[in-house]
């Protein structure tokens, strides 16, 4: 249990034991504490005094299913709120298994020096000059970075667009196959790690100085059980491991919510091209294909692996809301531009999600046409080259908006919505309205309510709480390091006893049953105190305008939830 | 009276030689009700399957009628 405190400006490197106040926090609850804590709230989101955080879950680097996520922390450039961006892949395992609980990185290099963290398998950091590696684009990084380091290291990185410090910039982190195509991309943190004139962050998987699990037999028992119902759930189970979360696309458009042509419409005439079952069809047939493991610990296996005609490999985890961003939003419908849109954004380190919805508003503002998948693919590469019509890319929807007066921005505090429309899908509207990092799905998905019958999505009765328990769960799940695709299984009330027993014997304490919606509660409060004082108020917490106006078709409804219910959603 | 089933994701595999393209065309009792035809199709309802027609989420209650085009999926949680 330590904390690895670096600062940039001086390039000190101290390691401290956790600080009393910050025990028995991981993941969000950890990185939005400390930034609620120690980072000024009206700081420069790019200046030395804004702080990085990298935070394993609570549970990252046990034995416990699916707990590979870290979570990553700063005051964003793009929203100006606190942020937590969540990542897979394998690096939170190998800090787990180092002892580390937080990475924070503070103060700023010299404008132009760039270097790379290494912390090595006794958990020894070092900063190292980065100078061969400023510029690089991601692949070629982590594959130049293993051969320096060896083959059993995990990365997290920036590419060009982290180093331009735009606002869409990703931390880019490498996968099981050691791809960089595994993202903490929201918020543009990959701006906050260019400021801070930090590269890479690399770390040896071979630690072995995990901590003690207090009770092991206990824990051991109860993560078996809870395994099994991961595997039991149909959907983590069944349909991820064969569709992957690209199966989304048939659902969502069949429920009329599915946000396209830059949300001017609720169904993508021709989405069966870039539907999850399309997408499995074309893998199948070009060798990869969906079943990948993307993430170290993971029984489902919701990743996948996209080739070429040729057979070569294109892109890994191609994800519904990437296909979203760059098919339905701008209307390209073919697979294999989307894919190489996809690699393009890990590879230049951007937000597929910002960066689709960007190119969508500058389609619909009339800079291109909608459906020319060739003039996206040049859009990126202008990103990617940080030309001047790039940098106005690269900084999200807004920003572009803003170039062309163009008020049609599907975005709140200025990032980009996801794959659900909030006119069909209200309750997803809530937490795109009112969570403290901005528009995001990840936030608080209401999607489950209504597949299993149990809200109508298109009434704003009831949105309001389904929003504020999913924002609760999702805020301690982020904490606790769990993918939250394995915690759909927690549904099933045996496998929510053997979870909240594996979490009591890891930290050595029985855990009530409310401990976990406690620790979500608690983070949220931070982050919205936080917010507060960096001058964020309820009148914040809304949609764009046109949402409320422009009636989606098919269903031709408005978001209805009003604004003195959307400010009871979080007001613990 | 007969209706048209699209099934999505890993409950195609449940009826050999489902075609996509053409989906499964089915001769049904009059006034058969979602949770009957689910019944038929030996697709449990909980929590597993979710039917959307016409854009809508439909209640197990409720009945088809002659021409209807049913979409079944499998309950999903978000990507
Ligand atoms: S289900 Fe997907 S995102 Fe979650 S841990 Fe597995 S590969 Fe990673």
């Amino acid at each position: 249990m330590k904390f690895l405190r670096v600062d940039m400006s001086s390039k000190n490197i101290r390691s401290e034991e956790v600080p009393q106040s910050y025990l028995g926090l991981g993941g969000r609850s950890l990185t939005s504490t400390i930034i609620n804590t120690e980072v000024p709230p009206k700081c420069d989101p790019l200046g030395p005094e804004n702080k990085l955080i990298f935070a394993p879950g609570l549970l990252s680097g046990t034995n416990l299913v699916n707990t590979s996520r870290i979570s990553v922390g700063a005051k964003s450039p793009l929203t100006g709120t606190i942020k937590e961006s969540n990542a897979g892949g394998t690096i939170a395992t190998a800090l787990g298994h180092l002892g580390i609980t937080a990475i924070v990185i503070d103060g700023q290099a010299v404008k132009g020096e760039m270097f790379i963290l290494r912390i090595d398998e006794k958990g020894e950091a070092s900063l190292i000059p980065a100078k061969e590696y400023k510029g690089m684009r991601t692949y070629s990084l982590v594959d130049k970075l293993i051969k320096t380091y060896g083959d059993k290291t995990s990365v997290m990185c920036i590419g060009p667009a982290g180093e331009y410090l735009m606002k869409s910039a990703s931390i880019q982190t490498s996968d099981v196959d050691d791809h960089p195509c595994r993202a903490a991309a929201r918020g543009g943190l990959g701006a906050v790690m260019g400021a801070k004139g930090l590269k890479a962050l690399v770390v040896d998987r071979r630690g072995k100085s995990p901590d003690a699990i207090a009770d092991p037999e206990a824990f051991k028992e109860a993560a078996k059980i809870f395994a099994l119902k991961v595997k039991e759930n149909p959907f983590s189970g069944q349909f991820l491991p064969n569709l992957g979360t690209a199966g989304l696309v048939a659902a969502v458009n069949s429920m009329g919510a599915f946000p396209s042509y830059n949300a001017t419409k609720g169904v993508l005439p021709g989405w069966e091209n870039i539907s999850g079952e399309n997408l499995t069809k074309i893998m199948k047939e070009r060798g990869g294909g969906p079943g990948h493991m993307g993430c170290a610990q993971c029984i489902i296996r919701c990743s996948n692996v996209f080739m070429d005609k040729q057979g070569k490999y294109v892109t890994s985890s191609l994800e519904y809301e990437t296909i979203w961003a760059f098919g339905g939003m701008t209307g390209i419908k073919d697979l294999d531009t989307i894919a190489r849109l996809d690699f393009l954004c890990d590879d230049i380190g951007l937000d597929t999600m910002n960066t689709g919805v960007a190119i969508a508003v500058a389609m619909d503002a009339g800079y291109k046409k909608f459906e020319d998948g060739q003039a996206a693919i040049e859009m990126l590469e202008e990103i990617g080259r940080g030309t001047e019509m790039g940098k106005v890319l690269g900084d999200g929807p807004a920003a572009v908006g803003r170039r062309f007066s163009h008020l049609r921005i599907p975005a709140v505090k200025n990032q980009s919505i996801a794959a659900y429309d909030p006119r069909a899908m209200q309750g997803n509207g809530v937490t795109y309205a009112t969570s403290p990092m901005g528009a995001d799905h990840t936030a608080g998905n209401v999607i489950g309510q209504y597949m299993a019958r149990k809200l109508d999505p298109l009434k704003p009765e009831g949105q309001v709480k389904a929003s504020r328990n999913a924002q609760i769960a999702m805020a301690a799940m982020d904490s606790i390091g769990l993918c939250i695709l394995a915690a759909v299984a927690l549904e099933a009330p045996e496998a929510g006893a053997a979870f909240l027993k594996a979490l009591s014997a890891k930290l050595g304490t029985e855990l009530g049953a409310d401990a976990i919606g406690q620790l979500g509660i608690r983070t949220l409060q931070a982050e919205r105190e936080f917010n507060r004082k960096a001058g964020f108020t309820n009148k914040d917490d809304r949609l764009p305008e046109f949402f409320y106006k422009e009636a989606l078709s098919p269903h031709n409804t408005t978001f209805a939830v009003t604004d003195a219910d959307l400010d009871t959603t979080l007001a613990f | 009276m007969k209706i048209k089933v699209k099934l999505f994701g890993e409950l195609r595999r449940k009826i050999p030689d489902y075609r996509p393209d053409k989906g499964l065309e089915m001769d049904i009792p009059e006034g058969s009700k979602i949770a009957d035809l689910l019944v038929l199709l030996g697709i449990p309802a909980s929590p597993g399957a979710t039917v959307i027609m016409e854009g809508r989420i439909l209640p197990l209650e409720e009945k088809l009628s002659h021409g209807s085009l049913v979409n079944i999926f499998h309950v999903m949680f978000g990507g």
